[in-house]
């Protein structure tokens, strides 16, 4: 019924807005059948559907500009399912509508939005794509200072069935005021009600925000933008929790104009009832990031991190404190060209006031990539973990060798692209076991044809259960003609655990694709 | 991707930019201030790619290759991929829904724009019990795409 309500509201919009001009229209659609296959244990494959499966997805994006000062686009995108891995449910399925209308001419220009959107007011008080309707004007004072007025309402949800719980509803405005030598400022006002898996007893929340976005000049020489923002939420977020509380977000960024110097500087606090719907605040938390780059000659760049984060910070509070080293060599310093390298060194910190979470993580990382004759290139990351649980008296040590080298060839006429490769992993103490993972990739190409191939093997020598070795194929062949994309995809896995009772499972499937961009000159 | 030039990849911040709405410019409406050019949308193919890039990232503990420098608790959330994961967990990717632009930025030489894709995957591992478990994810990812334009 929503799917076809936005049908109807396409046409009368596009009627509506589009006469007398060119409209430029693009889109595209796939179909795509798939069959999946099992033989042996199915808790042993990844797949958990067998048989058919099939689904259509669609785009279509029509946009025109009947003057100067007006112009309109309209965006609409989903899928006629028939698959249990495509979406949850079957049939026609609406994923995206979005008409959008903007007169620049009119006495107060405007702009107008309806349907799914990113409806962005700042991060404390609603940052969320939301089904939404949206009114923005923009008054001219005259002189270099910008308005926007936004007004807002609309609803959390990610498709246009019915049936399907409703989501948080949101109603907002927000005043943004732009210089370009006093910055951004904002006023947010937004009023927030719990969906259908809310709670029933709660009866909305207002939250307010002041922000300001500001670039200045530090010592002559530094160009930093710094962004600060105040909110203040009314009304009870959390059933036990305060009937209002704030929250706060500062940041920094800065580069200097003389030194090879950049740096960037972030803090959050959220009250403990701070919990507005349309973002993604932790309630009750604290958090602080910090980081620092130098960049010396011959392109060695050093760069160090900092951050500390609380988390449950009025009873339990979790803490995660880290920091880092990381350093980059390009062209080892001119002494092996073809090489860079790169050094990576962090540790962690992790407690809790109960004294239930004590650990400390360390971690070691090096990589090289080493550049070859005729666009081949070699990488290899070598990395180790070692984790100590104080808690619970246990501890762990993790080594990880990863190893690559990729190669362009040409077969007779066909150029071949070979990627053999291994990861190799093992982990000692605590869930111990070991990973060996041999790959191959291959991919050849001739004028429109496309072929993949990508073989994986990989044994498993877990401490707490019997042995196992995985083998994997896949193929990806693909042929383009003009618009149109055909392809063929079959993917082959295996499971032999150490008592022999082999599982295989496979899927098979065929696409076609086609994609259009074009004029349609309606009502010229 | 290769068919179009990619020059940087990254996966955004769930919550867009973190950062204030930015004022967007009504087309006519100041001759001082031009509204952007209307969105071109961002092929299917070059997306579709990055996401499976982005799951052999996962997969192979490289996640900080792809995942762009504001991301929230970028630092935090890369420790903990690294020191608390099963050492053969890996994210598979059941299906590529559809594709949204949602904004673009100009470039010297091409564009920069924020797509808005549905992912059907599952993070799969072997459990204490030795049996295969599978952790299924519905999500909507934001990815950054740079491409050069003729």
């Amino acid at each position: 019924m929503r799917a076809r309500a936005c049908l109807a509201a396409t046409l009368a919009l596009v009627a509506a807005a589009g006469a007398h001009a060119a409209i430029e229209a693009s889109g595209s659609t796939t179909l795509r059948i798939e069959r999946y296959g099992l033989r042996g244990d199915p808790r042993a494959v990844p797949w958990a559907h067998t048989g058919t499966h099939g689904y259509q997805d669609y785009s279509l994006r029509l946009q025109a500009q009947p003057d100067a000062a007006r112009r309109w686009s309209l965006d609409t995108s989903g899928v006629m399912n028939g698959s249990d891995y495509r979406h949850r449910a079957r049939g026609l399925t609406a994923e995206w509508f979005n008409f959008r209308y903007e007169d620049g001419g009119a006495a107060l220009p405007y702009r107008v939005e309806l349907g799914d959107q990113r409806a962005r007011f700042s991060p404390l008080t609603l940052d969320r794509r939301l089904q939404a309707a949206r009114l923005e004007l923009q008054p001219s004072g005259g002189g270099d200072t910008g308005h926007s007025l936004v007004w807002l309402a609309g609803r959390e949800q990610t498709d246009w069935r019915d049936g399907v719980d409703r989501g948080n509803r949101f109603h907002g405005a927000s005043w943004l005021v732009q210089d370009p030598s006093l910055g951004r400022y904002a006023l947010n006002v937004v009023h927030q009600e719990a969906g259908e898996r809310g709670d029933d007893t709660d009866r909305g929340r207002l939250v307010t925000s002041l922000a300001a976005v500001r670039d200045f000049v530090l010592w002559e020489r530094q160009d930093l933008t710094a962004e600060a923002e105040w909110a203040r939420l009314d009304g009870r977020a959390v059933s036990d929790g305060p009937d209002h509380d704030d929250g706060l977000r500062l940041q920094l960024r800065a580069v200097d104009r003389s030194l090879p110097l950049d740096y960037q500087l972030r803090y959050r606090r959220h009250g403990a009832g701070f919990a507005p719907l349309g973002t993604t605040v932790e309630r009750d938390s604290r958090g602080l990031e910090a980081n620092a780059g130098w960049r010396f000659p011959l392109g060695v760049g050093l760069r160090g991190r900092y951050d500390r984060h609380l988390a449950r910070a009025s009873d339990q509070q979790l803490q995660s404190e880290g920091y880092g080293l990381s350093f980059e060599l390009p062209q080892t310093l001119g002494w092996v060209e073809w090489i860079d390298n790169s050094w990576d060194l962090s540790r962690r910190f992790r407690s809790d006031a109960w004294g239930v979470i004590d650990s400390r993580a360390t971690e070691a990382r090096w990589s090289i990539r080493a550049a070859g004759a005729g666009g081949s290139a070699t990488r290899l990351a070598v990395s180790w973990v070692g984790v100590d649980d104080h808690s619970a008296g246990d501890a762990s040590r993790e080594r990880r060798l990863a190893l690559s080298h990729a190669r362009t060839f040409d077969l007779g006429f066909i150029e071949v692209a070979a990627t053999p490769g291994v990861d190799y992993r093992v982990r000692d103490g605590l869930g111990s076991s070991a990973v060996l993972n041999p790959t191959l990739r291959l991919d050849a190409a001739r004028g429109a044809h496309q072929l993949g191939m990508r073989l994986d093997y990989r044994t498993l020598d877990p401490a707490v259960a019997a042995d196992r070795e995985d083998y994997g194929l896949l193929l990806d062949y693909r042929y383009r003609m003009a618009q149109h994309t055909i392809g063929l995809e079959y993917e082959q896995l295996g499971r032999a655990p150490e008592d022999d009772r082999t599982t295989e499972a496979w899927r098979a499937g065929l696409f076609w694709r086609y994609q259009f961009d074009t004029i349609l000159g309606i009502g010229q | 991707m290769r068919w179009l030039v990619a020059l940087a990849l990254a996966l955004v911040p769930p919550t867009y930019a973190g950062s204030l709405r930015e004022f967007e410019p009504i087309v006519g409406a100041d001759p001082q201030r031009p509204a952007p050019p209307p969105l071109s949308p961002v092929p299917l193919t070059l997306v579709e790619r990055f996401v499976h890039e982005v799951a052999d990232a996962w997969s192979g503990r490289d996640l900080d290759a792809v995942l762009a420098d504001e991301f929230p608790d970028r630092a935090r959330l890369l420790d903990e991929l690294q020191q608390s994961l099963p050492l053969d967990a890996r994210l598979r990717i059941l299906s590529v829904g559809t594709v949204q632009t949602l904004s673009q930025q100009p470039l010297p030489d091409g564009r920069l724009s924020e797509v808005l894709v549905r992912v059907r995957g599952q993070i799969e591992f072997t459990g204490a019990d030795g049996q295969l478990q599978l952790l299924p994810t519905h999500q909507e990812w934001v990815v950054r795409i740079a491409q050069r334009v003729p």
